[in-house]
């Protein structure tokens, strides 16, 4: 962590001196073994600017690596006990509480009980506090509390004398460019300043002055000049600073100031100085509070080392509104799967992604997406010059997803097996270790939208892979498709595999967002055809497959031989028989499937040849059955007029 | 204007002194650039007539080196006092950072002092400005003169200073009050630098 200039917070940078040196030891030994047994509670006391928080930063750099540490101002413990920023039983149980500001309650009455109610949860329990205040204990207003604070180690620090304040010249003026001389720095440790800050401000100056002027600054001028502002007086024990009357000039080989000018840029510097230093003063605040809460502000602290304040206020402001992001999801998360509790992405605003993944996967743990049938194997699809394109690109999607194929779309009319090639694909994806296969109708899209367009994309922001099936029944529905479009976007940039299916060309779907379509259409696009004898053969024998049946070829021969228009149809025929089979207690054969579905067939033909459809020699197609070619042939009543029709 | 630009590590103020005629802009910043040494000050720019009436405007800037990192520097302007001159003060005024009311104690120009502070709001408001943000600074020049002939700080308070903003005497000519109505001003134009929107 680093000071508001842009020093490191540690004990090493600490400098020590007589002013100090008790407050450093008993700083050390809390650092080095805040068992609660010693020194607890170490109250610091020491006025404005003489390092109290350097050394709260310092405790917490060395113990937080191995100890649960909070830091909190005392103004900060006021609005946790309204239940902002985590609350305050963190503070009750931590191993080490670092709190800053305490003078605070001596015009705060109301806040005393809270500090007394944290020293009562902490001491005797043998938890570290550490507490800072510039005012001593018994100047608080707080009797029980003073009483309670001095049975610690109550330590002072007072102003630095002039050898510290050397040491932290020297410290600080090696990060200035141009240098400046030690004796220079000399001269002003010699001069006595309130604070640590002021001391420091007046090296700002003179850096300022030696920056534009064309010789080096000598004691002399230093002196005149820190002392020609008032900011600092000169030490009886230096004895050599003499300040300026108003009127004279500074000597030497600094271009010749009029005092009134002199004081004038002064001003100005010592304004600009605490400005431009502000800004790191409040990230140093949150990077403090931040960082005792347990988040990592990594992010924070290298906004430290920049020069300037750009956007600075507004970063804070995004890290402090991902921080209480961060804490509802690990509170939904938790109460969901509690053993997610305590993993890091809950502590890192740079691991919010990883955070809301933890929350999706519990959440989906709840609810689960709605899967592939495990059922519909790629395998069960017989391969034909119908369906070959679609079968290569499923295997191909399988082998690499998101990768050769994606989006990947199978368009075909009704039954031609595209659901069975999106369950299919997504039983490969499964196999290949894609987790989340989310495969879902339009009809389960859109009725699950219907529960919250937000809900909707929190359930489906995180698919492994996205399948849709039947992507023309979600036309007209603007608002589902707009948050299918964002979802399929997402899983494109992120190279998730999706799959659609359609019932019609894509071209000729209506109500569907033009954007969804040429996305789609910038894919793969295959389409499935009427089922073809092969694969009309495949699948009647994966559904004669554990049957009396499973090895009757010819069977399955004259079942495949018989035209259908889709796998439906195939499928229909193929359990009639096996009813039929099973009803009559015989195995399954050629003859009784012929019996089964011709007779079928010419019963209907006849019932329709008595009716009034009777047409010149031919039998016109049934209104229930499909009005395919292939269908009115098998609705030829004999041999012979169906020869005649396929050779005439 | 803008006041911080972080990229070029630049802090530019721009202060205009507003009033009315012959109220002391100008003796202001003659005063300033008398007491500036050499090496931190440009060229005063000052167009004038015969008379010495500032004809368009006076310009003085002031180097005041590397500050916390940021080259420094401050422009002074004065704008022309006399009311046909409105659109050289609104082309003077844009983009400042804080303005000085110079107003002349004189209770005869007591009048004249009214319709410049007037004509310094009008001209805000026109350019946009919220001129409760801006940063100004009245300065009561001519305090020096005999009694009779001028209102006390407490009377032009009364008349001129009712948003209750820092107010001076000053007795230009002489410097008494120069430097510190400058620093007054300086002081809260650069009250603004944290929360001024950075330069891109």
């Amino acid at each position: 962590m680093k000071d508001a200039r842009g020093g490191d917070l540690t004990l090493a940078t600490f400098v020590e001196g007589p002013s100090n040196r008790l407050a450093l030891a008993a700083a050390r030994r809390v650092a080095a073994g805040p068992d609660g047994t010693e020194a607890n509670p170490l109250v610091i006391v020491a006025p404005r600017g003489l390092g109290k928080s350097h050394l709260l930063a310092a405790i917490r750099a060395e113990v937080s690596a191995h100890r649960h540490v909070e830091a909190e101002t005392v103004t900060g413990l006021a609005e946790r006990a309204h239940g902002e920023h985590g609350g305050v039983v963190p503070l009750h149980e931590c191993d080490v509480l670092l709190l800053d500001g305490l003078e605070v309650i001596a015009g705060r009455p109301d806040l005393v009980p809270l500090v007394q109610e944290l020293v009562d949860s902490r001491v005797p329990f043998g938890r570290q506090l550490v507490v800072t205040t510039a005012l001593p204990p018994s100047q608080l207003g707080a009797q029980s509390l003073a009483r309670a604070l001095t049975a610690g180690l109550v330590v002072e620090m007072s102003a630095p004398d002039p050898g510290t304040r050397l040491g932290i010249l020297r410290r600080r003026a090696a990060d200035l460019s141009p240098a400046l001389p030690d004796d220079v720095l000399t001269a002003v440790a010699s001069l006595s300043f309130a604070s640590i800050r002021e001391l420091l401000a007046a090296l700002q100056r003179l850096a300022a002055f030696q920056a534009v002027s064309p010789a080096p600054l000598d004691p002399e001028q230093a002196r005149i000049l820190i002392g020609g502002v008032g900011a600092a007086s000169a030490e009886p024990a230096g004895g050599v600073a003499t300040a300026t009357d108003g009127t004279e000039e500074v000597p030497g080989p600094l271009p010749a100031l009029d005092d009134e000018f002199g004081s004038f840029l002064s001003e100005v510097v010592e304004s600009v100085g605490q400005q431009m230093d502000r800004w790191r003063a409040e990230l140093g605040q949150a990077v403090l509070r931040h960082g005792g809460e347990g988040y990592r502000t990594h992010r924070l602290e290298a906004l430290l080392e920049r020069s300037h304040a750009g956007g600075v206020a507004e970063a804070i402001a995004d890290f402090e509104g991902e921080i209480i992001r961060l804490r509802a999801i690990e509170e939904e998360a938790v109460a969901l799967l509690p053993e997610l509790a305590g993993s890091p992405a809950f502590q890192d605003p740079d691991r919010m992604p990883e955070a809301e993944a933890l929350l999706w996967q519990a959440r989906r743990r709840r609810d689960p997406l709605p899967a592939p049938s495990p059922a519909l194997r790629l395998e069960a699809l017989g391969e034909g010059p119908g369906n070959r394109h679609a079968v290569q690109a499923a295997r191909a999607v399988g082998q690499a997803p998101g990768q050769k194929y994606n989006p990947l779309v199978i368009v075909g009319p009704s039954g031609t097996g595209k659901s069975h090639f999106l369950h299919a694909i997504g039983n490969l994806l499964l196999e290949h270790g894609v987790v989340a296969v989310a495969c879902l109708t339009g009809e389960v899209l859109l009725a699950e939208h219907q529960g919250g367009s937000p809900e909707w994309r929190s359930r489906y922001r995180y698919v492994g892979a996205l399948l849709v099936d039947d992507l023309h029944t979600l036309a007209g529905h603007a608002e589902a498709q707009a948050d299918v479009l964002d979802l399929f976007i997402q899983c494109l940039e992120s190279g998730r595999q999706v799959v659609f299916t359609a019932g019609a060309p894509l071209a000729a779907l209506a109500g569907i967002d033009p954007r969804l379509l040429t996305r789609l259409e910038a894919g793969l696009v295959v389409d499935l055809a009427s089922p073809d004898r092969e694969v009309r053969r495949a699948v009647i024998r994966q559904l004669l497959t554990d049957t009396p049946a499973a090895g009757d070829a010819a069977l399955a021969d004259w079942l495949a031989d018989r035209p259908a228009e889709s796998v439906r149809a195939v499928q229909g025929m193929v359990r009639r028989v096996l009813s039929a089979a099973e009803g009559q207690g015989v195995t399954p054969s050629p003859a009784l499937a012929r019996e089964v579905l011709e007779r079928r067939a010419v019963a209907g033909a006849e019932r329709r040849r008595s009716g009034s459809h009777r047409g010149p020699g031919l039998t016109g197609p049934s209104t229930n059955l499909a009005r395919s070619p292939e269908k009115m042939v098998q609705e030829w009543p004999r041999l012979a007029e169906r020869l005649i029709e396929e050779f005439g | 204007m803008s006041l911080v630009n972080f990229t070029a590590r630049e802090i530019t103020c721009k202060l205009v002194y507003y009033g009315p005629g012959r109220s002391g802009k100008t003796t202001n910043l003659q005063y300033i650039h008398g007491r500036v040494p050499e090496g931190r000050r440009g060229r005063m720019v000052s167009l004038a007539t015969q008379s010495d009436r500032t004809l368009f405007f006076d310009f003085l800037p002031i180097e005041l080196g590397q500050i916390s990192g940021f080259t420094t520097r401050f422009q002074l302007y004065t704008v022309p006092g006399q009311v046909y001159y409105n659109a050289t003060r609104r082309l003077v005024l844009q983009g400042a950072d804080g303005v000085v009311f110079v107003a002349d104690s004189q209770a005869r120009r007591f009048e004249d002092n009214i319709e410049s502070l007037q004509d310094l709001q009008e001209n805000l408001v026109d350019q946009g400005v919220d001129i409760r943000t801006l940063p100004v600074v009245l300065q009561y020049n001519k305090q020096d003169l005999p009694p009779e002939l001028i209102l006390t700080p407490e009377e032009l308070d009364d008349a001129l200073n009712f948003r209750g903003v820092p107010s001076l005497s000053a007795d230009a000519l002489h410097g008494q009050g120069v430097f510190e109505t400058l620093k007054e001003l300086a002081s809260q134009v650069l009250q603004r630098l944290a929360v001024a929107p950075p330069h891109p």
